[in-house]
């Protein structure tokens, strides 16, 4: 029997209303996260894969964004439709590493300030009068202290005790990365949600950010959302890719097959733009991105295809299962 | 055979400043050595790459050459002339031969201008160009490097990346300049507008004889875009070689590493990464460094006798293929 997938997500569709237009920012998106896996979203700027991340975070303004339709499904819950309260406790199991490390640390804090906050805020049950009052008994600011260096201890960080009492600006780039995933840890979450972690620091400290957090979604039975524009990165750590073009799933599959053998003209083309060490051609993909306000009807990349049809231009290609695993949103594949 | 166009001789850029004490007589002296005693030379119609993590000195040395800041030491060499001191109106010439173009396509242009005045400004400048001639020749180089007419009296920010980066490009051609500096042109761009990028700084050299210096730290680009290869560590030339022989025979311990973390789409690209090697730590403080080899700290494959290797200078170990690493060189 096939168990049910953590996270399933189906037919979500958002908007932005703007004083331009509406635009649609989300188009049927369908994602699946099952127990133990990590799952990649892959696409250029401007996709969609931050938004994605932030819905199923909870985190989405609305408005200026509203969903249209859709379900998220996490642990049989829809997050979508929950109550705020049930959506707190939700919360708890969900953690997230975000973009830039240095934006994300408050200045004027030491590591441990922040770290013991957001300690103490989940031990509170994110209910803010307890979190103040939880703040200011010595006890738990102690717990929460010797709770924080077991955590960095367990992102390799050498001696943790010192990096507490420093501030965001000493550390360096690959250090503060390392505390805010001991930071996403607090609470043994079950989702891990990573948007683009990586892309700051060097390609050396890359590779050993992404083997700890290979080791760590192992060690802690996590599953985990990689958002990256990075195919190469996606290759070393995901099981599973979905490639996203304007806030569309245009294919996904499990990593070996979807990289080696791709169906999509516009994952072809991003396979292709990349250049390769073997020294092969490398071409971009022709046009420009997509602007979301003005879609004409039927399939959103029909503009920088090379492989339209005439079907692209008045109907929508559906996400369709060809293999095994394999879903793609093509006409031309389809029609074959 | 090609003859050099660019040269440098030990050169080096310091950031000196001084930091007073409590109850200290004299300041404590901290020297940042961005650049330390670097040599290379540029040939006529090549494409140079400068590779290196975030903090080893590449940025600093193009800006060197291209006389943007004043090196501490050394001299550079432009065909026959030194060009390390020069001022003034000598200065002025230099700009219509060295151009750079920057990283950050956004910040570079200035907002309140349109395309048109970026890019005819420095043809204003050192052409005296006016009127009708300018804008023919704005025109010229935007239908050079592909950028659509209309966008003439826009502004910046009505542009994507890849437009932005191109503006950049015009702007640096508009004085015909000999050699491009291209600081990591494309790291701000998406891989699809990335490859376009690069296909037309190909073309453009094809067409008029440019040589590049191309500073990056992504391997894959470098392989698919250069003639050769200069790695850099902490404001130090590790190792220098031709592209296809830096490939297929890394010799330093730091370029077999910066090998081995290039992440890879295709499996065949595997057999071009030696076996894998992780760095530990990170690029140490480039304040008051050791005169010692510079990647002493993160080496893998140290002796004892490494530190007590003082000096070290760049040895060519094959013809072409020159390093610094003092097992090497034993």
């Amino acid at each position: 029997m096939k168990k049910e997938p953590l996270l399933k997500a189906s037919g979500i569709t958002v908007s932005f209303y703007t004083i331009d237009g509406t635009s649609r920012v989300l188009n049927n998106v369908r994602l699946e996260i099952n127990e133990g896996e990590v799952v990649g979203l892959v696409g250029e700027t401007g996709s969609g894969k931050s938004v994605m991340a932030k819905l199923i975070l909870g985190i989405l303004p609305i408005p200026p964004a509203r969903v249209i339709s859709g379900e998220i499904l996490f642990k049989g819950y829809d997050l979508l439709k929950a109550s705020p309260d049930k959506r707190e406790v939700l919360k708890e199991k969900m953690a997230y590493i975000p973009q830039d490390p240095t934006a994300s640390l408050n200045p004027v804090f030491p590591i441990g300030t922040i770290f013991i906050d957001s300690i103490i805020w989940k031990q509170s049950g994110r209910s803010k009068s307890k979190f103040f009052l939880n703040r200011y008994i010595k006890k738990n600011r102690k717990e929460a202290a010797e709770l924080a260096i077991s955590l960095l201890k367990r992102v390799e960080i050498a001696d943790p005790d010192k990096i507490l009492y420093k501030y965001p600006f000493q550390l360096s780039g690959g250090m503060r990365q390392r505390v805010l995933l001991a930071m996403a840890l607090i609470g043994s979450p079950e989702l891990l949600i990573a948007d683009e972690p990586t892309t700051a620091l060097d390609v050396t400290i890359q590779k050993r950010i992404l083997q700890l957090l290979q080791q760590k979604v192992k060690e802690e039975n996590l599953s985990s959302l990689y958002i990256t524009h990075d195919l190469g990165v996606a290759r070393l750590l995901c099981d599973r890719i979905y490639v996203m073009y304007a806030g569309t799933i245009m294919e996904s599959g499990d990593t070996k097959s979807l990289l080696e053998n791709p169906y999509h003209p516009y994952t072809k083309g991003l396979i292709r733009a990349i250049p390769k060490l073997t020294g092969e051609d490398f071409d971009g993909i022709p046009g420009q991105a997509p602007n979301y306000l003005e879609f004409p009807p039927g399939c959103r990349f029909q503009a920088r295809c090379l492989e339209k049809i005439s079907l692209c231009a008045r109907k929508e290609p559906e996400l369709i299962e060809v293999e095994i695993g394999r879903f793609i949103a093509c006409h031309h594949y389809q029609a074959r | 055979m090609n003859h050099i166009l660019l040269k440098t001789q030990n050169l080096c850029k310091y950031f000196v400043s001084r930091r007073w004490r409590f109850l200290n007589l004299k300041p404590e002296v901290i020297a940042v050595k961005a650049v330390d005693q670097c040599n290379l030379d540029v040939k006529q119609g090549e494409i140079l790459a400068i590779v290196g993590e975030s903090g080893s000195g590449k940025t600093t040395l193009g800006q060197c050459i291209s006389r943007i800041i004043d090196p501490t030491a050394g001299k550079i060499w432009f065909g026959d002339r030194d060009i390390t001191n020069i001022q003034g109106k000598e200065l002025k010439e230099l700009r219509q031969e060295i151009q750079m173009v920057f990283q950050d396509p956004g910040s570079s242009l200035n907002p309140r201008h349109c395309i048109e005045d970026i890019i005819a400004l420095p043809m204003k400048i050192h052409f005296n160009l006016f009127g009708k001639k300018l804008k023919e020749r704005v025109k010229e180089l935007m239908s050079m490097v592909e950028l659509p007419i209309e966008l003439i009296s826009r502004y910046p920010h009505a542009l994507s990346g890849g437009q932005k980066q191109r503006v950049g490009i015009a702007r640096a051609l508009s004085l015909n300049p000999k050699l491009l500096v291209l600081d990591e042109p494309t790291s701000a761009l998406d891989v699809s507008v990335q490859a376009k990028i690069l296909h037309l700084l190909k073309s453009l050299q094809n067409k008029l004889g440019l040589t590049y210096i191309m500073i990056t730290h992504n391997l894959s680009i470098v392989k698919n875009f250069s003639n050769r290869v200069v790695v850099m560590y902490l404001g130090r030339i590790l190792e220098m070689a031709s592209t296809n022989e830096l490939f297929s025979f890394p010799l330093h311990p730091y370029t077999q590493a910066l090998l081995s973390a290039t992440p890879v789409i295709k499996e065949e690209e595997k057999k071009f990464i030696p076996s894998e090697i992780i760095l530990e730590g990170e690029i140490p403080s480039p304040i008051n460094t050791p005169k010692t080899c510079a990647f002493l700290s993160r080496c893998k494959v140290k002796k004892s006798s490494c530190f007590d290797r003082y000096d070290l200078k760049l040895i060519e170990v094959k013809p072409g293929h020159w390093t610094q690493c003092p097992h090497i060189s034993n």
